[in-house]
């Protein structure tokens, strides 16, 4: 009866927690091609959340989502994370190591050595601390790691000159009798670098600090989405708006701009074509010139929908594309998704509205304080115990 | 239908019967009016207009495009001055090259300033810019083998062309004028291509740029990038045509002032800019001489001012510069000439912009729309 879908979208026990509390719990979804899922749930159930998980505006704390085989956010990998480990207590070691001997180095050529050791210490403690967050993959310490990492390198190689310095003339210098000692410590500084380079850039590794599921890369992988509250560039106008949702499918350069190369100019009006169909297709292409600004306010989420769909999606994430329009235009909307589905197009839907979303999903997935309390089709939903006591109070459901 | 998009694409800043005629006056009359206390002191502010017309659009990619606040653009323009006069005096290259060489060093400079402190919003970022401005200026101050620090550094010779040395003031107006052209040219390309409309998306709201497949974090780079390399580009014509340069002449009060251009013209609007920088710079000129000479005609009328304080009358310009700021933001927060779009976040129901007519295929309305 059921007829097998690929499936486009898969998450797996995913959970996102908010300081301490879970804003998430372990919630599964698929989404089928071709398919509208419903997703509903009281105020404050997780639902937006859920969506900024898949779109990858906040990291999810926990679980797996898969997009048609690539990896948003990827299982945990224990031999990766083990590495990760080691290069940060390696780094808070060349941290201690580096404090020490640039004090020992320095600290008698300089003015105001109280200061000095001072500010050295804070910058060895920052570094600890930073070796510290490294070793939990908090995307931060990514950049900032490979930062100090290639001052550490310019830091050796100017050991390495005083050192010369040192030996031709034999004067002394720094605190402590410990010129032998610069020379490894310098080949350290100036070596170790390369391997945080090599590692720290490598891609699976990247995937440890949360970086693959940067929005716009989610979003060039073929998930689009709209927003609660509307969100367009609203000093824009509706062609604007579009336009920009062909960004991540076009690809001119600085320079072809400025040179203004046929490639740009082609591009450009297909960009322009490609940006009308869409609006003829959503049926707001009499409004093409206007600013987004004044569109009523169901026509800016008709437009939202447009400027998602432009993106070329497999998928169509929909947060309350219904709230605030009027029974006509919920009707219009209606027949659009239905369009958009027709079109391939897979869509994931946040409704308050009961009538639309029984009209037109496939499948009705519930959330109540972050948690799935049911999944099914939408006459089992409007049946299912639990659904009705999330909505209405354990009173009612009993009657 | 798609046609009429066209001029869409390609608006133009003036019509071209005015296009022309301003070329006309700017490119034969101008120079040879006799103005001032002098032909050249005149030729001097209009060069002097227009170099800040030049870094006013620079600093509109950032501010007025992207919408991040950078107060250390000036660090750019010394970053271009300085390249420019070293190569120079170290080396002798011809000022064609030492252009595209600033662009490129200030380039460098704004991705390296750029890439760590970008990810930073608001204020945050303006006072790592506002530092970094600082910075410059200490460095230069302080590495006196290599910029000779407070001494500052003379002998710089003017460009040649042709074989011929560039020294009288008409040639260096056509100069700056040809580069003006030049920016200008780049900034309304980029403005109407795939690169503007992202820098807009990013001023108009973060989130749903990166929603639509913008990577923000690069395009702000490339911003950043740009503007820094346009600064720069001023900072070497500069050099070679003050012929002399100082740690003194980058300090964050320059950056203040072209700022100050931008917001009186109208942010993110490059007709605005180019007159707020047509206006403001020349009216700190004239200042100059009426306050010079303000304690003498005083003293016609009978009023005497105190000599310690006529003598600093021409640093209160600063003040009535101040004065109509605050005027402008109190009457016209957008600018003289607001670019559409910040006219709408500044006056956010204002019916003035209700596009909404039946001639929305009209050149004319999208041209509205567009503040063009």
């Amino acid at each position: 009866m059921v007829v097998e879908r690929k499936t486009l979208l898969q998450g797996s026990g995913i959970g996102k927690v908010f300081g301490g509390l879970a804003a998430l719990e372990n919630v599964d979804l698929t989404v089928n091609e071709g398919e509208i899922v419903g997703l509903i749930g009281p105020n404050g159930a997780g639902k937006t959340t859920f969506f900024n998980c898949l779109t990858g505006i906040t990291i999810p704390s926990s679980g797996t989502i898969n997009f048609m085989g690539v990896d948003l956010v990827p299982p945990p990998m224990i031999n990766l994370m083990a590495q990760l480990a080691k290069m940060a207590r390696f780094f808070i070691g060349i941290s201690i190591l580096w404090t020490f001997l640039v004090l020992a180095t320095y600290l008698n050529s300089v003015a105001f050595q109280v200061e000095f050791v001072i500010a050295m210490l804070c910058v060895g403690a920052f570094r600890i601390f930073l070796g510290a967050r490294l070793r939990h993959g908090v995307p931060w310490t990514r950049g900032v790691t490979l930062l100090f990492a290639t001052l550490d390198a310019g830091i050796g190689a100017i050991w390495l000159v005083k050192f010369a310095e040192w030996y031709a003339h034999k004067s002394f210098f720094g605190f402590f009798p410990l010129e032998y000692l610069m020379i490894p410590a310098a080949l350290i500084m100036i070596s170790y670098p390369a391997y945080y380079f090599i590692n720290l850039l490598r891609k699976d590794v990247k995937t440890l600090f949360g970086i693959f599921t940067r929005p716009d890369a989610v979003t060039q992988l073929g998930i689009a989405r709209t927003f609660q509250n509307i969100r367009l560039f609203s000093n824009l106008s509706v062609m604007e708006n579009v336009m920009l949702g062909r960004h991540c499918r076009t690809s001119t350069n600085v320079f072809s701009i400025i040179l203004g190369t046929r490639f740009q100019r082609r591009e450009e009006r297909e960009t322009r074509g490609k940006a009308m169909k869409t609006l003829k297709f959503v049926g707001l292409r009499h409004k093409a010139g206007s600013l987004a600004a004044n569109l009523p306010y169901g026509e800016q989420r008709i437009l939202e929908i447009a400027r998602a769909l432009a993106t070329d999606p497999k998928v169509l994430l929909l947060d309350e594309p219904a709230a605030g329009m009027n029974p006509q235009e919920t009707a219009m909307l209606i027949r659009l998704i239905d369009k958009i589905r027709d079109s391939g197009i897979a869509i994931l839907l946040i409704e308050h509205d009961m009538k639309v979303i029984m009209k037109i999903s496939d499948r009705i997935i519930v959330l109540d304080h972050g948690q799935k309390i049911a999944e099914g089709r939408p006459e089992t939903i409007r049946s299912n115990r639990r659904v009705i006591e999330a909505y209405l109070g354990s009173a009612y459901a009993a009657q | 239908m798609s046609l009429s998009f066209h001029r869409f694409n390609t608006g133009r800043l003036l019509s071209g019967k005015a296009a022309a005629a301003c070329l006309l006056f700017f490119v034969v009359i101008l120079p040879l009016l006799p103005l001032g206390s002098g032909k050249s002191y005149f030729l001097r502010i209009i060069t002097l207009t227009m170099l800040y017309m030049i870094l006013a659009l620079g600093l509109n990619i950032v501010v007025g495009f992207t919408g991040l606040l950078d107060l250390g653009y000036v660090g750019f323009y010394g970053i271009g001055a300085y390249t420019a006069g070293l190569l120079t005096i170290h080396y002798g290259i011809s000022f064609w090259v030492i252009l595209p060489l600033a662009a490129m060093n200030g380039a460098l400079w704004g991705i390296l300033l750029g890439a760590p402190t970008l990810r930073l919003t608001g204020d945050y970022f303006a006072i790592v810019t506002f530092g970094f401005s600082e910075l410059v200026v200490l460095v230069i101050r302080n590495e006196i083998w290599l910029t000779r620090g407070p001494m500052g550094l003379p002998g710089i010779k003017p460009p040649v062309l042709f074989g011929h040395v560039l020294k009288a003031g008409w040639e260096f107006y056509f100069l700056v004028f040809a580069l003006l052209g030049l920016v200008l040219f780049v900034v309304r390309r980029i403005e109407n291509s795939r690169l503007g409309r992202a820098w807009f998306a990013i001023r108009e709201d973060e989130i749903a740029a990166e929603c639509v497949g913008i990577n923000i974090i690069n395009y702000k780079i490339i911003a950043f990038a740009i503007s820094a390399s346009i600064g720069a580009l001023g900072g070497a014509f500069f050099a070679r045509w003050f012929l002399f340069i100082h740690p003194d002449m980058f300090k964050f009060w320059e950056s203040i002032l072209i700022l100050c251009l931008i917001v009186f013209g109208g942010m993110g609007n490059i007709k605005g800019v180019l007159f707020g920088a047509g206006i403001l710079i020349p009216m700190t000129e004239v200042l100059r001489s009426v306050l010079q000479n303000l304690p003498r005609i005083m003293s016609f009328v009978g009023i005497h001012i105190p000599i310690e304080v006529a003598q600093n009358m021409v640093q209160a310009r600063y003040l009535i510069f101040g004065l109509i700021l605050v005027i402008m933001m109190r009457f016209r927060p957008e600018g003289l000439f607001p670019a559409a779009r910040v006219k709408g976040e500044m006056h956010p129901d204002d019916s003035e912009l209700d596009a909404e007519d039946d001639s929305l295929y009209d050149i004319r309305a999208i041209d509205k729309v567009k503040g063009l």
